[in-house]
């Protein structure tokens, strides 16, 4: 699903890589952990797999697709094949819940009523069938962050990308995101999961990755392992 | 479920996204409008005025009259006669109608439909009689001016009216007009676009959260840029179509009581034809569109430099 080769990203005017040298496979279906502190390069590194930053050194592979070398077709249709969820949760205000999810339906091109159906289908799922014509300014922030995880999978994405989308939330909401992007995946997502939330780090037993000064110094397949 | 497949959006999709994108910033929307509307007035009103005088001028003009020679009163029939036969020998001049104080106050009458109050009080007698020649091509210069002096001098002939030196007046005046009519246009049609693209650059930046949304949930191309472009056209459709309306509203209002004033427009001005109306509407939807374009080109090119 992913395979990256030697990746390094280094921005002008900044003392060394943001990202150094980092080598990772991931493979379809797993649910991966990338974690380290603030400044390791996680963001950067999640930002070159979605395609917002292109590396400057090395070679990247997500879902069939080479990432060093792609047109905006391309890119956008990776960014179809993938499920992207924020910290901040980056809904459009003024669109109602329910269009906000179809929204990233119909820009792939699925027929305004279909696109509705599943926008119902995945907030039923995140427990948000109620909140379908409200507008997102009135949600609680996790009620906000489900709405963008019912958005990056409303077109059934292979993998979903997800930078600290725990990251402003308290220790119960987050618990019910973990859930949320754990029963995801036993649907068959792939998910890479940035964060340095130490609740959410405790409550997932997968493979994990941590990153310092840009380079990918640990990968556990079990955070338990970890010093 | 389409896993990333590239597909085609339907129509609706573009015209909901455009109307949207109309009414999430209805104030510089408004100021799009209003732009694109007063643009596209000016144009129409240069237009309008500019087809009507070429109209009075070609009427003049083909009217085939280049001299008007008006007779004082109490001329005998035989005179008349006598000059028209003299009129008719005499070298350059290609035909000769007498018009009599009948025939003249029933051509006033017949210009002045609508408004024969004006008339009121007035006969016949009030209007001099008079010779109208054609002049052939080729006579001009000193020979045409010792011809009317003349003609001036006869006691007989009251006034003497060279028509052709007034078109040829007009003509020139025409010229002029036209050119200051292409600079004005050429102005407005700068200005406006330098004004709806800054709009448009406005509405595309209040919006560039939402933008980025777009981009990030994979809007590429014409799911990302066709609905900004589809709000240019329709509002580039409602300010000119709101132009023209407003245009033929003012003509309405102003060409009978104009006409009943200026006796020369009687019968004569009209509003623009369908093909001059659409021809606007359809400029004004032009703007509305390479506005909406420059304003993405500009937002485009700040995004990327925000980017680096």
């Amino acid at each position: 699903m992913i395979r990256l080769n030697n990746i390094g990203k280094s921005f002008e005017g900044r003392p060394g890589p943001a990202v150094d040298s980092v080598s990772l496979h991931v493979e379809p279906g797993e649910f991966v952990l990338l974690t380290g502190a603030s400044g390791a390069g996680k963001t950067t590194l999640m930002r070159i797999l979605f395609g917002e930053e292109i590396a400057t050194e090395g070679t990247g592979v997500v879902n069939g697709r080479n990432l060093d070398c792609m047109e905006s077709d391309a890119l956008a249709a990776l960014r179809r094949e993938m499920g992207l969820v924020f910290q901040d949760s980056r809904l459009i205000d003024r669109l109602s819940v329910r269009e906000n999810v179809a929204l990233a339906a119909e820009v792939g091109g699925v027929h305004c009523a279909e696109a509705r159906r599943r926008a119902d289908d995945l907030l039923c799922m995140m427990g948000m069938q109620d909140y379908g014509d409200m507008l997102p300014l009135h949600l609680a922030s996790g009620e906000r962050q489900r709405v963008a995880l019912a958005r990056a999978l409303v077109n059934d994405p292979v993998l979903l990308l997800a930078d600290e989308p725990t990251g402003s939330l308290d220790p119960d909401t987050t618990a019910e995101i973990l859930e949320l992007l754990q029963e995801v995946n036993r649907r068959g997502t792939t998910v890479l999961m940035a964060t340095h939330d130490m609740d959410a780090l405790e409550q997932l037993s997968c493979r994990m990755l941590v990153m310092a000064g840009g380079r990918l110094v640990e990968d556990s397949p079990d955070p338990s392992r970890l010093q | 479920m389409s896993r990333g497949r590239p597909q085609l959006q339907p129509t609706s999709f573009f015209i909901r996204r455009a109307v949207d994108s109309i009414l999430a910033t209805p104030v510089i929307s408004s100021v799009t409008i209003t732009s694109i509307a007063v643009s596209v007035l000016l144009a129409g009103t240069v237009l309008l005025v500019g087809s009507n005088v070429y109209r009075v001028v070609a009427g003049a003009a083909a009217s085939g009259v280049d001299v008007s020679v008006y007779l004082a009163n109490g001329v005998s029939e035989t005179r008349v006669v006598e000059l028209k036969k003299s009129f008719a020998a005499t070298g350059g001049v290609g035909r000769v109608q007498y018009v009599s104080k009948d025939e003249a106050w029933q051509f006033l009458a017949g210009n002045l439909v609508g408004s024969a109050e004006l008339l009121d009080g007035l006969d016949a007698e009030v209007l001099p009689a008079s010779f109208e020649l054609a002049l052939e091509q080729g006579i001009s210069g000193p020979g045409l001016d010792s011809l009317l002096e003349s003609w001036s001098a006869m006691p007989e002939i009251e006034d003497v009216q060279y028509n052709r030196q007034l078109g040829q007046r007009l003509r020139g005046t025409m010229g002029l007009v036209r050119w200051v009519a292409w600079a004005l246009g050429a102005l407005a049609l700068v200005a406006s676009t330098i004004i709806v693209g800054a709009t448009f650059q406005l509405a595309v930046f209040t919006r560039r959260e939402e933008m980025e949304v777009l981009r990030l949930v994979g809007a590429v191309g014409t799911a990302y840029w066709g609905p900004l472009l589809l709000a240019g056209l329709l509002e580039g459709l409602l300010g000119s179509a709101a132009a023209v309306a407003m245009l033929a509203l003012v003509f309405r209002l102003t060409a009978g009581p104009l006409a009943a004033e200026l006796p020369l427009l009687a019968g004569v001005t009209a509003f623009l034809t369908p093909l001059q109306s659409v021809t606007l509407v359809a400029w004004g939807a032009g703007l509305g569109v390479v506005g909406s374009w420059l304003g993405m080109q500009r937002f485009a090119a700040w995004s990327s430099a925000s980017q680096r």
